[in-house]
């Protein structure tokens, strides 16, 4: 059981490449932390320094309080799962998931119960006689997880684990995982690129792009209050649309007016209020397609703003359409009911509803709309309690 | 015979050259016409040795009479053909044969059609070995009777018996100080980043392209000078060892290290978030994981050493501590004009035994070894 703390961490490679700059990072004990971001984004590589398997260039990483930057990987008592399982070919399940014991001079009759323990949690009891290359995709993913749950660790640290998984494999381990972190109450350190496994697994989620951490935040803050443009863009399916415009004053009220003076939102009084400093200034508009609506559906919203778009291409998903529009020099998309006619072409009359809209600064990306912080702090009550507390 | 004796060993490097030729480009090109020709190559080493092995048996006058033994009865053949079964063109059957083969491969599995080819080339097969089974039979073997006494002859009178137990001593102190030096020395190079790693790849694999023998006279002046309390480097079959071992570490690395690359390196990782130390991830995670690649470079090397005569010449001067190879080539010299030729036929028998069986049984196994690290495995 124990936190993690990284403070100024910088990974700087040999030939002058900055991995990672200025991580700051307080996980909580048993608190389930993604690090999501595109590749290259230097998320592997954090989690690489809290395991000690890559050096820290500058700054201090502490786990349980205790500053670990020159000790050995092994000595952290940290446990890590790896993309391509990582496990020893040559040995049998048990085997793999004994070794760690074994080397910590664990009592044979210990390590048999720990890994039988573990076993039955992961379902995997009946493959333990068996060697990796017998098993299947998901079950060796399972021993690779056995193996690092047997040394009660105080953190876990997974990387991927889930990426050389098939699609449906994938959803079934990631309901697993989340159990095991309920059952095992232990800090999980969680990196993937894949942000549905991050909204669904994390307590909060890091997101991470060109080595800086962009945002710490539950999953819901995210979607709702990204801190900048780039986390507006990365959290969410398809991705938010941005406009480019300038804001106007209109009387005492505020309307945003897209390049091309087509797009007209109106911007409520509350909103206006933070976004006085920017009037007539340029200014870029983002909206999930989510809240693009049709006329019908529309209807309902309270503060609407009608655009007129021509239909590029449409995407039925089955439950939902996909469209793409086209409106002079702007490009979006709407995610819209399944049952809607749409046909590509012809212009279509929207509703964009200006209650959910976002606006980030032009240059910087910096959201005007929600004053977030960059990092938020964890809510301890919802993290799982540890058996027997 | 001088002239000839001079040919011997051109004729084998051009043999030995083809031979690995032939084998990695029928590895390469997976073209099955060179399956063939590679099977009859193989053939006639197998041919070349039950030369040897039959001669081992005779006696010296019936050498000196027939040297081709019963394959110089090979030319009746066309003979015995026409006598036994009146018409002259014994090829055709041999003609016939290959078509009539690659037909019934081709056909559909099962089929009545390749059974019916399968039984008519047996029978094509039975139809010319007749005539040649006719022939062994009428040759006389009476000649042949004396492997008993030629190797008993070899073994003790010839001391080849010793030469043996030496020869075994040394290639297997030397293959297995090379393989534990080596495969140490490899895993540092592939997985250890240190500075000037690449400098001493680049050296080790320069060292490859110095000939051994360049280096025997300041070898030999090292050598006698190093000595520790009783132990010298010369007249020693541990400092023979040692030697062998120390020249074919450069081969081993090279091999090694490329096969260490082809491991995942999240190997050593997950290891070391295991507790492990280095030299616990070395020994028990990737040494057993080399094993294939242990086992090429340990193959090779005995070969090497087995039939090392350089050095063995060189370095070893007291009688007692002879290597095989040398021991054979005293045979012969020391007897000069009287040379028991069955006898050193015996001892080649003996001396060629260990390779011959390794080659056959793992050759498939040292050529992919040798490949090991091109692919990603």
């Amino acid at each position: 059981m124990a936190d993690v703390v990284l403070k100024d961490v910088e990974k700087v490679y040999a030939g002058g490449v900055k991995a990672v700059r200025g991580a700051h990072l307080q996980i909580a004990d048993r608190e389930f932390v993604v690090l999501v971001g595109p590749s290259g984004c230097g998320k592997s590589t954090t989690l690489r320094m809290i395991a000690g398997l890559e050096e820290i260039s500058a700054g201090t990483i502490a786990i349980g309080g205790r500053v670990v930057n020159d000790v050995a990987p092994k000595d952290r008592d940290i446990a890590m799962v790896f993309q391509n399982y990582a496990l020893y070919p040559h040995m049998t399940c048990f085997e793999n998931m004994a070794f760690g014991l074994k080397l910590r001079h664990f009592p044979k009759e210990e390590i048999r119960k720990r890994v039988a323990d573990a076993a039955q949690i992961l379902g995997i009891s009946e493959l333990l006689e068996r060697k990796p290359k017998a098993l299947s995709g998901g079950q060796r993913q399972r021993v690779a997880v056995g193996r690092a749950i047997v040394r009660k660790p105080d953190v876990f640290l997974f990387d991927e684990p889930l990426s050389n998984l098939d699609a449906k494999l994938r959803v079934e381990m990631r309901v697993e995982l989340h159990k095991l972190h309920e059952r095992l109450a232990t800090t999980m350190i969680y990196v993937t690129h894949d942000q549905i496994e991050a909204m669904t697994l994390g307590d909060r989620i890091v997101i991470m792009d060109q080595g800086e951490i962009q945002q710490v935040a539950s999953p819901l803050s995210l979607y709702d209050e990204p801190y900048n443009r780039f986390v507006a863009s990365f959290i969410g399916t398809p991705a938010m649309n941005f406009l480019d415009g300038v804001l106007e004053a209109k009387g005492d009220a505020l309307e945003f007016v897209g390049d091309g003076g087509e797009v007209r939102v109106p911007i409520g009084a509350e909103m206006a209020k933070k976004l006085s400093d920017h009037a007539g200034k340029p200014i870029v508009l983002g909206i999930r397609p989510e809240h693009i609506h049709d006329e019908a559906s529309g209807a309902a919203v309270k503060a609407a703003a009608k655009v007129t778009a021509k239909v590029e291409v449409v995407e039925s998903l089955g439950d939902q359409k996909v469209v793409y529009f086209a409106q002079g020099a702007h490009t979006f998309i709407g995610k819209l009911d399944a049952h809607v006619p749409v046909e590509s072409g012809r212009p279509m009359c929207l509703i964009f509803d200006a209650n959910k809209v976002h606006f980030f600064e032009k240059v910087q990306g910096r959201n005007l709309t929600c004053r977030v912080e960059r990092y938020e702090a964890p809510d301890l009550a919802k993290l799982p309690q540890p058996v027997g507390a | 015979m001088n002239a000839m004796k001079a040919q011997i060993p051109m004729l084998l490097w051009i043999y030995c050259a083809l031979s690995i030729l032939l084998l990695l480009a029928v590895r390469r090109t997976r073209h099955y016409p060179l399956y063939i020709l590679k099977s009859v190559w193989i053939g006639f080493t197998v041919l070349a040795f039950v030369w040897v092995v039959l001669m081992s048996g005779a006696t010296n006058q019936e050498f000196a009479l027939r040297p081709a033994s019963v394959f110089g009865e090979l030319s009746e053949y066309p003979y015995t053909f026409r006598s036994l079964y009146g018409f002259h063109s014994w090829y055709l059957p041999l003609l016939l044969w290959l078509p009539l083969w690659s037909w019934a491969g081709k056909a559909e599995r099962g089929s009545r059609l390749r059974k019916g080819l399968w039984v008519a080339l047996g029978a094509l097969t039975l139809f010319f070995l007749v005539p040649l089974l006719l022939i062994f039979k009428r040759f006389d073997w009476s000649a042949y009777s004396h492997f008993g006494e030629n190797y008993a002859h070899a073994w003790r009178v010839a001391r080849m018996g010793d030469y043996f137990f030496n020869s075994i001593l040394v290639s297997a102190c030397a293959v297995g100080l090379s393989t534990i030096v080596g495969s140490m020395a490899a895993y540092a190079l592939a997985r250890l980043p240190f500075r000037g790693r690449e400098a001493l790849i680049a050296a080790l694999v320069g060292s490859m392209a110095i000939p051994g023998f360049l280096l025997v006279v300041p070898l030999y002046v090292m050598m006698r000078s190093w000595s520790v309390g009783n132990f010298s480097f010369m007249d020693s079959r541990v400092g023979l060892s040692i030697l062998y071992a120390a020249t074919s570490l450069p081969f081993t690395i090279f091999l090694l290290t490329a096969f260490f690359r082809s491991l995942p390196s999240e190997l050593a990782e997950a290891a070391a978030l295991d507790g492990a130390t280095p030299l616990q991830i070395f020994s028990q995670i990737y040494f057993p994981l080399a094993a294939p690649g242990l086992a090429t470079a340990a193959i090779f090397n005995f070969l090497g050493v087995w039939n090392e005569y350089n050095f063995a010449l060189v370095f070893v001067t007291n009688p007692e501590f002879r290597t095989l190879p040398v021991g054979l080539y005293n045979l012969q010299v020391s007897q000069q004009y009287a040379v028991n030729w069955p006898a050193l036929f015996a001892g080649i028998v003996l001396l060629c035994l260990p390779t011959f069986a390794i080659f056959v049984a793992l050759q498939e196994k040292i050529v992919a070894g040798l490949t090991v690290g091109g692919v990603k495995g």
